[in-house]
């Protein structure tokens, strides 16, 4: 198809139904590829003009009447605002404004620290921020055996610390493991089951009701046209 | 005749050259005869089959008939078509009679253009085809049945195709060993219940058709690379599924317009059937409040639909619509949605 074939679909579609100019009809005359675009439009228009006209559900009216109605809630409020005339604060507002303005104006103290500490150590504050949204989880019981025992085995006081750091650890990488397991899809490549599917709801439907326009075009033809040739059924 | 006999026999140890089993006992493995106009090095069977319906020029008429269950009722769709194909890519399907169910006349001329319509999509997904023939020779098991069968005056040999693993639908087909062509299909489910045959009633392949007979709507998507920068061609990210059951493969990535919305719709193939993944996230329109889309929850949704052999499932993922469809359970479908959903 030519570039001034596809000009001539798009024609044909936007203006379906009106009156042909004279230009248009010439080349629907000359191009067979044209020509047959042209006569399935025109069938298309007479099958449709043709179908029994259905009403449409309640549901939709409402749908499409709130709809229409937000737009224009949306549009006659902008045009109210526009044509507002324009007014002068009054002068105990601007001197309000101005009054802050010389202030001298303070981030809150909270964000001064964050600041700080960011600049400071820029690798522990980002750290610090991603530590905060893992999923706690509880370390496994042998682990926290073995952590007893150390503590409770006399040791040297500066292996403490060095333990309650690796206990700490261990218990953040637990997190970010199962976090991850949990989050990630493609960890579980290859074992379906392995998903989290406790995080999805899976609904069984008895009707396509429900079902995608998109879908249900493609189902349609790969089922053979048996959707459409069945689309009054009340399943379909 | 006897030319006749050597092409079948042809046929049947060529099938065996591409690893088939054979329930005819024949053993060996030989190349098929030459294809018609000479000078082609012949061919095995499956890959004759592979090529056939968009190399082969043929012309006919052929029965459709799709009996699928929907929950506990089963619907039947009966009707004939005329298919062209030109052999060079070139085709066209149009619907004629139909048998089965009753429509009035508006009714059946829209259904008949529809059908019309999608004559591409048909053509390249509805019916059986060795798509991928190194995919299929690792995921099917193929049967040479004892004996030929006559259909539309040709003598053909048939196969039972079965998939290794997972899928349990199957297929017989009777296969013109000559070109190559399926000229009759029946799909059976997993407790052998026949639930679609198509099944040329009459065809030519000693012609090739006009070209005004093999004008048919082809595919008009926009391939695009699914490893680049898809927000700029679709204006979405497209999430590709990170799980795809085994055996399948990508075979095709296009930007498809449909309803005014933009989609992405993969293809992955096993080497016949095909598992369909689209994705969309349609565009606020100004002044209008987002239409609510079915699916759309707070929580995590996924709703599941069948038909016959066919699952669809779809989920809306924070505004990203996304399906997922094929002949496969459900449970594998929903993985495919989980591992886009991110």
């Amino acid at each position: 198809m030519s570039h001034t074939c596809r000009e001539i679909e798009d024609r044909l579609l936007a203006d379906a139904g009106e009156p042909r100019p004279a230009d248009l009809v010439a080349h629907l005359r000359s191009c067979a590829s044209c020509g047959k675009v042209h006569e399935r439009l025109e069938r298309l228009r007479a099958a449709l003009s043709s179908l029994p006209r259905l009403p449409s559900p309640g549901s939709l009216d409402g749908a499409v009447v709130a709809a229409f109605h937000a737009g224009h809630r949306q549009e006659r409020a902008a045009s109210a605002i526009l044509s507002l005339g324009r007014r002068r604060a009054p002068a105990v507002l601007e001197s309000g404004v101005l009054g802050r303005r010389r202030a001298a104006l303070r981030a809150p103290a909270v964000l001064e620290r964050l600041v700080e500490e960011e600049l400071r150590d820029p690798e522990a504050a980002m750290a610090r921020r991603f530590d905060s949204r893992l999923r706690r989880v509880s370390a496994p019981e042998s682990l926290l055996g073995r952590i007893e025992g150390a503590w409770r085995a006399p040791q040297a006081t500066w292996r403490r610390p060095i333990l309650l750091l690796a206990a700490a650890a261990v218990v953040v990488l637990l997190g970010v493991g199962v976090g991850r397991v949990l989050r990630s899809p493609g960890a579980a490549a290859g074992t379906p089951r392995g998903l989290a599917s406790a995080e999805y709801e899976v609904h069984h439907e008895a009707t396509f009701e429900n079902l995608d326009p998109m879908a249900r075009s493609m189902l349609a033809a790969l089922s053979g046209g048996l959707v459409d040739a069945h689309a009054g059924k009340e399943k379909l | 005749m006897s030319r006749r006999i050597l092409l079948l026999a042809g046929a049947l140890l060529s099938v065996l050259a591409t690893g088939c089993d054979s329930g005819a006992g024949a053993g060996g493995a030989a190349p098929l005869q030459k294809q018609k106009g000479g000078g082609a090095p012949p061919m095995p069977l499956l890959e004759r089959m592979a090529a056939a319906p968009g190399s082969v020029a043929h012309s006919g008429r052929r029965s459709v008939w799709v009996s699928y269950r929907v929950g506990e009722e089963t619907l039947t769709l009966a009707f004939e078509e005329r298919i062209a194909s030109g052999g060079n890519g070139r085709f066209r399907i149009v619907p004629e009679d139909v048998k089965e169910p009753w429509m009035p006349a508006s009714e059946l001329e829209f259904f008949k253009l529809l059908q019309e319509m999608r004559d591409g999509f048909m053509f390249h997904y509805r019916d059986f085809l060795v798509r991928d023939l190194v995919r299929y020779q690792e995921n099917y098991e193929t049967r040479v049945i004892a004996g030929t069968v006559q259909v539309a005056e040709k003598e053909c040999v048939v196969l039972e195709v079965r998939r290794l693993e997972g899928l349990r639908t199957w297929y017989r087909v009777a296969v013109d060993p000559e070109t190559g062509l399926v000229l009759r299909c029946e799909e059976f489910d997993a407790g052998d219940v026949l639930v679609a045959r198509t099944e040329f009633l009459q065809i030519d392949t000693d012609h090739a058709p006009a070209p005004e007979d093999v004008d048919g709507s082809d595919l008009t998507e926009t391939p695009f690379d699914p490893a680049g920068d898809t927000h700029a061609l679709l204006g979405f990210t497209l999430n590709a599924p990170t799980y795809v059951p085994d055996g399948y493969r990508l075979r095709r990535a296009d930007r498809v317009e449909a309803g005014g919305e933009t989609w992405a719709r993969l293809v992955y193939g096993d080497g016949v059937e095909s598992l369909f993944y689209l994705q969309t996230r349609p565009a606020p329109r100004a002044g209008l409040p987002v239409p609510p889309v079915a699916g759309a929850s707070a929580t995590r949704v996924i709703r599941v639909f069948r038909l016959g052999p066919w699952t669809v499932a779809q989920a809306n993922f924070e505004g990203q619509r996304m399906v997922v469809m094929g002949k496969a359970a459900s449970d594998v479908l929903e993985a495919m949605l989980r591992s886009a959903d991110r």
